[in-house]
């Protein structure tokens, strides 16, 4: 008798923490852009040794179950940083994408210090004698431009305070992490520069060429798959003839490639691309035989049945920037 | 209409620079052949040219030698394939000629498959204009391009003669072939490889991740080569990659520092020409407001003494806004 009183006691506490853990593995993620009002962050200050995070496996992604709300926007990463390091590493996708975007604004920091300071100095230099009405209106609004400049330059500068080497370091395993599980921006600019996105950085990590090489084709697959014709634009490129960039060297010369994804792009591309696509088209089908272009149409159209919809020439346009929410 | 047609002007007098620069090439080939047979390979390793009193075996490896240089820096109508292991040989014994020749004609090739889709891009966009509302005027702008574009048809049929053939190993040398005509002394070779590295062919880079390591031991020789001769591409290249916040390689190399920032800045400063004195001042004012008096004293007469010592010249009109340390690819003429 006197045994069972603490049993019952420590079986009934058993089953109610595996009712708690049960109904907390279950519950919804928090969405990826979830902000929170809450800086509940414990995470102990500045990693010297940044970890690489990026070789999660879809294991650890269907592992994650965190669900804890994400840092403030505004916290400094220096508090953040290993927190988010740890929960990207575990497969949380906002943490990933949270650490790769606040990493990305601190990685330019400097350089947007050094330019906007030169450019508010030359503004504020400037003389105003002589100016006409008009043209005092224009040096007032560029002065106003400024003045908002500065402050959001302040913003990311509490952002990035005390954020050393060692974490700007993790900028590209960021990304790439990021990428794999599932942020559609980064894995169009991991995949579009890779490494190269950081070619300091890359001088002391010369293993990210590995990791790019490795991890580069299941993005591609997971692109393809999600219909993301940002994807379909960046394969476009890189199998042109005479393609200099990181994911054009993975890939490799390849007539029938080149025109399989140019076929893709242009079965999506909206009616005013479409003269310029398909004279392309006519140029990369010269190099091939009729079967093969037979083939590649086929399979053109299938895919694009199958995984794509809306204009692929609006989501990639010619000439966009799959890294300008990294290089600001 | 108008930004198209520039374009095609553009691109026009992109492939006579390529066309122009190949046949000056071949006549210039001729003449290094020349140069080769009598003995002046431009070797900075002068071991086997053949000196008085050498032994009969070295005499004939020397004569050996010549001639394979005169056939490896013939006319550029020898496919590279053909020349390539004698110009690699002769790089690597330290012929700069051969390493110039080697990397110049490597890179031409790389860059051939894309000039050659835009050039076929291009006949197909100007065979498919609609010619029948030009006026006179137009219609002479469009005849002209229609002949640059046969002109350019045989200029690029060598050009096919030259890279038919070269493969991927040797494609891959190229970031090597550059560094080593960079070590031996070729100014261009040096810029380049300094600005770009093995960033220069991704695909050769991504097979060997050991160019890194390469480029980070080989780069601070060069830099001091670069200034020892008065290079103001190399001050160029220095003040922008300790300028705050760049990302380069030659940044990764040369880290974070300030006061290096004010001294190649002041360096590059006293060489400018007049029109860009005031946008350099104000990079100096700002650069020195992170220094002490003491520093910026030092440093303002460092770069005077270097500049009295090593440099002539102006800096901004050997570095232009915006140049590209890399153009000579465009240039066959350079070898």
């Amino acid at each position: 008798m006197n045994y069972r009183s603490p049993l019952i006691v420590c079986v009934g506490l058993v089953v109610v923490l595996a009712a708690y853990f049960l109904g907390r593995a279950q519950a919804p993620l928090p969405p990826a852009d979830a902000k929170s009002e809450v800086a509940g962050t414990t995470a102990s200050a500045g990693n010297k040794e940044p970890k690489k995070t990026f070789a999660a496996t879809n294991k650890t992604i269907a592992r994650a179950t965190s669900s804890s709300a994400l840092p403030a926007v505004d916290a400094p990463l220096k508090n953040t940083f290993a927190d988010l390091q740890a929960r990207a590493a575990a497969g949380d996708a906002a943490a990933a994408t949270r650490l790769s975007r606040d990493l990305g604004r601190c990685s330019r920091l400097r350089s947007s210090l050094w330019k906007n300071g030169g450019a508010a100095n030359d503004l504020v230099g400037r003389k105003t004698d002589g100016m006409t009405e008009a043209q005092l209106r224009t040096y007032q609004i560029l002065l106003d431009s400024m003045v908002q400049r500065q402050q959001e330059t302040q913003k990311t500068k509490d952002l990035c305070a005390d954020v050393d080497d060692a974490m700007l370091a993790a900028l590209v395993p960021s990304i790439a992490q990021a990428a794999q599980l599932g942020d559609v921006d980064a894995r169009a600019c991991y995949l579009s520069r890779g490494p190269s996105l950081d070619a300091r950085t890359l001088l002391d990590h010369p293993e990210f060429l590995q990791d790019y090489r490795s991890a580069a084709s299941s993005m591609i697959d997971a692109g393809l798959g999600a219909g993301d014709w940002r994807v379909v634009g960046l394969l476009t490129s890189a199998y042109e003839p005479g393609a200099q960039g990181l994911l054009a060297g993975l890939v490799g010369a390849d007539p029938v490639q080149h025109y399989r994804y140019l076929k893709l792009y242009r079965l999506g591309a909206e009616p005013f691309r479409a003269t310029s696509l398909d004279r392309q088209l006519a140029a990369a089908a010269a190099n091939l035989t009729p079967a093969q272009t037979a083939d590649a149409d086929a399979w053109a159209q299938s895919t694009y049945e199958k995984n794509f919809k809306g204009p692929s020439t609006a989501a990639a346009p010619p000439g966009w920037n799959p890294c300008a929410f990294a290089e600001g | 209409m108008i930004v198209h047609r520039r374009r095609y002007v553009f691109l026009f007098a992109l492939a006579g620079v390529i066309g122009a620069g190949f046949f000056l090439a071949q006549s210039l080939g001729s003449k290094l052949a020349g140069r080769a047979a009598s003995g002046e390979t431009g070797a900075t390793d002068t071991s086997t040219t053949g000196a008085d009193g050498v032994p009969q075996g070295h005499a004939k490896a020397a004569r050996s030698t010549r001639q394979r240089a005169a056939q490896a820096l013939a006319d550029s109508h020898i496919p590279l394939k053909d020349r390539f292991a004698d110009l690699q040989a002769l790089a690597n014994a330290g012929d700069v000629t051969a390493a110039r020749r080697l990397y110049h004609d490597l890179n031409l090739c790389t860059l051939l498959a894309g000039v050659d889709a835009d050039n076929s891009r291009l006949a197909d966009e100007l065979l498919g204009t609609d010619v029948g509302k030009m006026d006179s005027g137009q219609l002479h702008d469009y005849q002209t391009q229609l002949d640059a574009i046969e002109a350019r048809g045989t200029n690029m049929q060598k050009l096919h003669t030259l890279c038919n053939g070269t493969s991927r190993q040797m494609f891959d040398t190229l970031v090597p072939s550059l560094q080593q005509a960079a070590k031996l002394g070729d100014a261009d070779a040096r810029a380049c490889y300094l600005s770009r590295g093995p960033n220069l062919d991704m695909r050769g880079f991504l097979n060997h991740p050991e160019f890194l390591e390469e480029y980070r031991s080989s780069a601070d020789a060069m830099i001091k080569a670069g200034l020892a001769s008065g290079d103001w591409k190399m001050v160029d290249l220095l003040r922008n990659a300790y300028q705050p916040g760049t990302q380069s390689l030659l940044a990764g190399v040369v880290g974070s520092d300030p006061l290096q920032y004010y001294r190649y800045l002041k360096l590059y400063r006293l060489g400018a020409e007049a029109q860009r004195a005031d946008e350099l001042d104000s990079q100096l004012k700002a650069a020195a407001a992170k220094l002490a008096p003491a520093q910026i004293a030092d440093s303002d007469a460092w770069a005077q003494a270097t500049l009295r010592q090593n440099f002539s010249g102006t800096s901004t009109e050997t570095t232009v806004t915006g140049w590209d340390p890399c153009s000579f690819a465009y240039d066959l003429a350079e070898p």
